[in-house]
């Protein structure tokens, strides 16, 4: 069977289900809550199995706890994709502040007191550094950690003498002293089941979606409206206030803190636990917990060579496991299903690179299969008052430095299905102007859709107000699904935040179960059929730029943005592409082009902008503007391509 | 010799994977006996016949870690302590029973992994643990009144003494004292240099901390106040400016980490600030370790409670010194002849008391005098630290020369 | 007054000190992307060695540094080939880590091979000190600040005049671009590891006779140059030198007269309000490349 009547059967089959059983994305089908109850059994065999002496106890014990902060910092790094060195600070703020207070409080009321104190601090560090990038967060946050160790040492007060604070109130439950080992065990575990259960319903959240999303490509989430540096505080708050809790155990359950526990050794550590448990995982911190506490025991009979080998197994480890080892259970679990016989959704990855785009399939066919509308402008272009255009830019300058790299364009499209070109030579400004009028690119001059304006620099409002954009080089998420990715585009943007994933499941689910039909119908619509379930990186080029336009059709726009969308197709996929383009404009879209193929503008547009040297030099039909003098001059020599 | 430590630890490791295998088959009996408290099990397994005199070898814990195991780590008690165990050894035990140890990596710093290594001491069932060093030690005071394990300081820590906030009645400290280093030092100042302004370089330490306020006490005692008061943290490596503002000082008290004190001492010298420079058993290790320039040497007053040093000295102090050049090749230091006696006298304490029994072994540590140590005798003080005397050696000729004997009139209350 | 000046003299020596290990981070910055955390460790690895061949070994001076100089250079290719060039391709966080690694594996190697007590390093220019208006300023601090204005000047030259420093300026500015233009991407990033391996036991050798050798020495001093690079904005060799010198008084100086407790952590603070302000740092206008 060739791949184009594979992908037709696949389509088909697609086609005929049910509309009410819209496709779960794969992270709702994960057995999250299976693998829950595989660790509690895991640290139950560990106790009994194991923990036959305090010592060994005192081990599963602090696995458990490094479990809490880990899986904190996966929050931070793993989801938040966030850089940070502050973790330890975290765990020693909400240990010493919990020690603090106990004496006076009792233990469990001190221990939300310094979760809570930490959160505020870990929120006051976010605001305050979120601007900053990559290694720059990592070492602004090793700063942070650096003064927040030496005020601990310092201020002896608080944290007791050098730091080391031995005045703990002992933690009761229900009036036992949990004084040993054995019944901190139970306290601890109860605390990570809790702890996991609220990572995993975030997990199984519209939020792990968006995080990712922002994570890999922070501008495309922006523009697809997630708010992303508003989504990473969040994050980093709530791995940091995860930091705070296993803080505030250690310090419960040892009587006992000092400065240098939370030193950069932890610190590795937790780094150590992320990584070789797999960035990629929540599963992957409770692998990389169980790593860092008992990795030592077995290396004791190196003795002093023990430290050598600990940084040879961490390097090794991120050179021959960059997916860690919850990537190897993937794999071995894979290899498995394969053997048995049960291909699993990953298995159609390997057949991706075949599929290719279906033709296209008009509106009104996609709202029958999906049962929901995909969008209707014309519905609500009745609704607006009239007169109010689509899209109206004026005077859009933006300035780098001294250079003006768009000096005072201005374009209006006032019919709904219009479709206008934007053209001009090689670094005429094109796509900064498209970068202004999306929010990416602060600019001088306004902006409105439908009235609705749209600020400079303001990526998530350009979505809001009506409009969508597509780059360049086609932005997708290449760790999430086809399916998840065109749900970041999502238009409806209520229940996906921390509140909605913790405490409105039912509310949020059904919301969820719409936009899961909104974002099949879209990848229908676009003609990428059962690739549900692909990761993005699986798809070609062409599909990628198809997926994306999935997405932005996704965020139900009245203006589609298009910067060069044929750039590196084939001639078969740009006719498939204009087609599209042809047919979501005859149902109401209006779409700016930003194209060089000129063969392409002219099959499609009604009306062309010619930009150069960032100037409008003309405006009109086609045939109006390639007769116009200066564009003939303003393209000599610059290379035109035919395509 | 080295690989033969090694291949202990390794066999030591497999054994107590072995132990915990075991343990773990037959999980049922195991679980049932409580956990937390290691020293039940004393009378459980061998020599419980309390009249008839036990055989079974004594069998101690140190809680220390050997060099590579963290950039804090120093050899000298494993060194002294292992001299001592096979001196015992060799004189065919005591009263007859061999004396054998478990050594656990506890972190000098990082309280968490003391704790760990503490309970896996316990699970050894040690009559005496030695370490770990430092103020780390506090940590433990909860776990020691628990498991009523005798757990003996190998480095002076003022809260860990008897009656002070971390001190347990099982805890002892063979050497003397920092409140009588304190003292000694400003004995010296006042009695020996008659100096008038005194300053004082200290660490945030919690060690160091009790010394201040020794010497706080002292001081005003004889109606005097210090002049300057600087703090330097454990990691500085530029002292300059505590250095310049002990300027017009008649002597300075050093109570810092040995690096400190030797940047401060040599800073010190090269502002021209040559007035005597009183510190305590800091100063030793930085003239070994060749720390300390030679303008600085004429001015640096050390004390200690061993007095390792010069021709005058006890024969045993000689033999300790002659075997630990020949098993190192380098001068002993105080941690090491402190290791040495802590379980010199953790042996025979154990021996004497003829029990595990931690009650039985701290009355042995209370109330007997344990001669024989590289340091002199060892008698416990009211705050259990088992030495009053300090020797002060001026370091002059770039070896430390004896000009002073401090006798704490504390200890002997 | 003479206060005054001696705190200076020595915030001036530890700004120089802080500029050879900000100036090797900022080289392998630019070659190679990566922030390395085992140039600490190169720093103190490089004082050791610098003791063994002098102190145990007794070979003058002078050839021992340069050879401390080429051994160390020999370390940094080989880290180059065991830890960056097989992960090339991961994540910066595992590169990271893989420097982590290796600093850790080079603590515990200098531990085991030296012993953890102080080593002193003896001073090539003696103990002496020069007095400067009534400041007693040591022969070895003005060694520190000479030899470090030197490496300025010469890494200056390389920078800006050489074929290896045009093709380094053009492979920060724009790594692709880079590439296609034909420069050997790794050839350069050998040289680099080598020669900020190279730099940083330049500064160990120098900062070591000031106090003493541990194995702690490096480690804190890169955290503290750490702040150097970022204040600089990982730029030109211009803005490490100031931002050095900043953090150096503020450290001194400013720690003496104000949080005489919090002197080491001051530049800390100093850098974390400047990042807030200005996330790219201070000096990245002065810097040809901008991401």
């Amino acid at each position: 069977m060739s791949a184009i009547a594979r992908l037709r059967t696949a389509a088909a089959s697609a086609g005929a289900r049910p509309a009410s059983a819209a496709l779960r994305p794969a992270p709702y089908r994960r057995r999250y809550f299976t693998g829950l109850l595989i660790f509690i059994a895991v640290a139950l065999l560990a106790e009994f199995l194991y923990g036959t002496a305090s010592d060994t106890q005192h081990l599963v014990n602090l696995w458990l706890v490094y479990t809490i902060a880990i899986v904190g910092f996966y929050f931070v790094f793993g989801l938040g994709g966030r850089f940070a060195f502050c973790q330890t600070l975290m765990m020693a703020v909400g240990g010493y502040t919990t020690a603090y207070f106990s004496v006076h409080i009792g233990f469990w009321p001190a221990l939300v007191l310094g979760v809570g104190v930490t959160a505020v601090l870990a929120a006051i560090l976010a605001i305050l550094t979120i601007r900053v990038q990559a290694f720059y967060f990592a070492i602004a946050t090793l700063a942070a950690s650096q003064i927040g160790i030496e005020i601990l040492r310092n201020w002896s007060g608080f944290a007791g003498a050098n730091g080391v604070q031995v005045d703990i109130d002992t933690p009761t439950w229900f009036g036992t002293e949990l004084i040993d080992e054995r019944s901190f065990f139970w306290v601890i575990l109860g605390v990570v089941v809790l702890v996991l259960l609220l990572a995993i319903l975030v997990e199984r959240s519209p939020l792990r979606r968006n995080a990712v999303a922002a994570r890999e490509r922070e501008l495309a989430a922006e523009s697809s409206g997630v708010h992303a540096k508003r989504l990473q505080i969040g994050l980093f708050v709530f791995g940091s206030a995860l930091g705070a809790v296993a803080g505030a155990l250690l310090a419960g359950w040892e009587a006992t803190l000092s400065p240098d526990t939370f030193s950069i050794d932890l610190a590795i550590a937790i780094f150590v636990g992320v990584i070789i448990g797999g960035v990629g995982s929540m599963w992957g911190a409770v692998v990389g917990a169980a790593f860092v506490v008992f990795l030592p025991e077995v290396l004791t009979g190196l003795e002093q060579y023990q430290t050598i080998i600990y940084g040879a197994i961490l390097l090794g480890g991120v050179v021959f496991l960059p997916r860690g080892i919850a990537g190897i259970g993937n794999d071995l679990r894979g290899l498995v299903l394969t053997r048995l016989g049960i291909g699993g959704r990953e298995e159609e990855a390997r057949e991706a690179d075949a599929a290719v785009p279906r033709e296209p399939e008009p509106a009104a066919e996609a709202a029958r299969e999906t049962g929901t509308p995909l969008f209707d402008p014309r519905a609500a272009a009745a609704a607006e008052p009239p007169g109010e255009p689509l899209l109206d830019a004026r005077d859009i300058v933006v300035q780098f430095g001294g250079l003006r790299a768009v000096d005072g364009v201005s374009l209006t499209v006032r019919r709904p299905g219009e479709i206008l070109g934007v053209v001009g030579p090689n670094g005429s400004g094109k796509s900064t102007f498209l970068n202004a009028i999306s929010g990416v690119q602060p600019f001088a001059g306004s902006v409105t859709v439908r009235g609705r304006p749209i600020h400079s620099g303001r990526r998530t409002k350009a979505r809001a107000a009506g409009l969508s954009r597509g780059f360049q080089t086609a932005q997708n998420f290449s760790d999430l699904t086809c399916l998840d990715n065109v749900l970041v585009g999502a238009a409806d943007r209520s229940m996906t935040g921390f509140l909605a994933a913790w405490l409105a499941r039912v509310p949020m689910w059904r919301r969820e179960r719409v936009r899961w039909r909104e974002a099949q119908a879209a990848l229908h619509r676009v003609g990428l059929v059962g690739v549900e379930d692909l990761p993005a990186r699986s798809l070609t080029y062409g599909q990628h730029r198809l997926l994306e336009l999935a997405r932005c059709l996704a965020g139900r726009p009245e203006v589609l943005v298009l910067d060069e969308p044929s750039a590196g197709l084939n001639d078969a996929e740009t006719d498939l592409l204009a087609d599209l383009i042809e047919q979501l404009a005859s149902e109401g879209l209006s779409i700016l082009l930003v194209e060089h193929k000129i063969d392409f503008v002219n099959r499609l547009c009604q009306r062309i902008l010619v930009i150069d040297a960032g100037k409008p030099i003309a405006e009109g039909t086609p045939s109006e503007v390639w007769n116009h003098p200066r564009v003939a001059a303003a393209f000599l020599g610059s290379a035109v391509s035919h395509a | 010799m080295r690989k033969l430590r090694v291949s202990r630890g390794l066999a030591i490791g497999a054994a107590v994977v072995a132990t915990a295998a075991l343990a773990a088959g037959c999980g049922s009996s195991s679980s049932s006996s409580d956990g937390s408290s290691g020293s039940s099990g004393s009378s459980g397994s061998s020599g419980s016949s309390s009249a008839a005199k036990s055989t079974d070898p004594i069998n101690l814990a140190f809680l220390w870690e050997i060099k590579g195991e963290s950039s804090y780590a120093i050899q000298d008690f494993q060194e002294g302590a292992e001299i001592a165990v096979d001196q015992l050894n060799a004189a065919g035990g005591v009263d007859g029973r061999r004396v054998e140890y478990t050594r656990y990596p506890a972190s000098p710093t990082d309280a968490s992994q003391t704790l760990t290594q503490y309970l896996k001491a316990m699970s050894g069932k040690p009559s005496v643990t030695l370490g770990p060093p430092g103020p780390i030690q506090e940590v433990l005071t909860k776990q020691i009144d628990r498991t009523q394990v005798v757990n003996m300081g190998v480095s002076p820590d003022p809260p860990s003494e008897f009656g002070q906030k971390f001190g347990s009645k099982y805890r002892f400290f063979a050497g003397a004292s920092l409140a009588t280093q304190g003292r000694a030092a400003v004995w010296y100042a006042l009695d020996r240099v008659h100096a008038r302004k005194i300053g004082l370089i200290y660490s945030p330490d919690p060690s160091d901390a009790g010394a201040v306020t020794a010497i706080k006490a002292a001081l005003a005692d004889r109606g005097v106040s210090l002049a300057v008061e600087r703090s330097v943290s454990n990691d500085a490596t530029d002292v300059t400016k505590e250095a310049l503002a002990m300027k017009g000082m008649d002597a300075v008290l050093v109570f810092t980490y040995e690096n400190q004190a030797a940047l401060a001492a040599n800073q010190m010298a090269q502002q021209g600030i040559d007035v005597p420079t009183i510190g305590y058993t800091n100063f030793y290790p930085s003239l070994s370790d060749g720390l300390i320039k030679r303008d600085a040497l004429p001015n640096i007053i050390g004390g200690t409670s061993c007095n390792l040093y010069g021709d005058d000295i006890t024969p045993e102090a000689r033999a300790f010194v002659e075997r630990y050049k020949a098993a190192t090749g380098d001068e002993p230091t105080f941690q090491a002849a402190n290791a040495h006696d802590s379980v010199m006298i953790a042996a025979q304490a154990t021996a004497d008391a003829n029990s595990n029994d931690g009650n039985a072994v701290a009355e042995q540590f209370k109330t007997k005098t344990f001669t024989g140590g590289a340091c002199g005798d060892h008698k416990s003080t009211p705050a259990q630290q088992m030495s009053s005397k300090i020797y002060l050696h001026s370091f002059r000729t770039g070896s430390p020369t004896l000009v002073g004997e401090y006798e704490d009139p504390a200890g002997t209350q | 007054m003479s206060e005054f000046l001696g705190l200076c003299a020595s915030g001036i020596a530890l700004a120089a000190v802080l500029t050879l290990v900000a100036l090797g981070l900022v080289l392998l910055y630019k070659a190679t992307n990566v922030v390395s955390f085992a140039q600490g460790d190169l720093m103190t690895a490089g004082a050791y060695v610098a003791f063994w061949l002098t102190a145990q070994e007794h070979i003058a001076i002078v050839p021992a540094y340069l050879l401390t100089l080429l051994i160390l250079f020999a370390v940094g290719v080989a880290m180059e080939r065991i830890a960056y060039a097989p992960l090339r391709r991961a994540s910066p966080i595992a590169v990271v880590l893989g420097t982590l690694g290796v600093a850790l594996a080079i603590r515990s190697a200098l531990g085991i091979w030296q012993g953890t007590t102080p080593k002193n390093l003896s001073s090539p220019v003696g103990d002496g000190s020069v007095n400067i208006f009534g400041a007693a300023v040591t022969d070895q601090r003005l060694l520190v600040i000479g030899v470090t204005a030197v490496i300025v000047l010469v890494l200056g030259y390389v920078f800006n005049s050489t074929r290896y420093g045009r093709q380094l300026r053009a492979l920060a500015a724009d790594r692709e671009a880079a590439q296609l233009m034909g420069i050997r991407v790794n050839g350069l990033a050998t040289i680099a590891f080598g020669a900020s391996a190279a730099l940083a036991a330049l500064a160990g050798v120098l900062v070591a006779p000031l106090g003493a050798i541990d194995l702690n020495l490096g480690f804190n001093m890169m955290i503290t140059a750490f702040a150097v690079a970022v204040l600089a904005g990982f730029g030109s060799i211009g803005g490490i030198v100031v931002s050095a010198i900043l953090v150096g008084l503020v450290q001194q100086v400013l720690g003496n007269y104000v949080l005489q407790d919090y002197s080491d952590v001051l530049p800390f603070g100093l850098m974390l309000i400047v990042i807030i302000i200005r996330p790219r740092g201070l000096f990245t206008a002065m810097q040809g490349s901008r991401v």
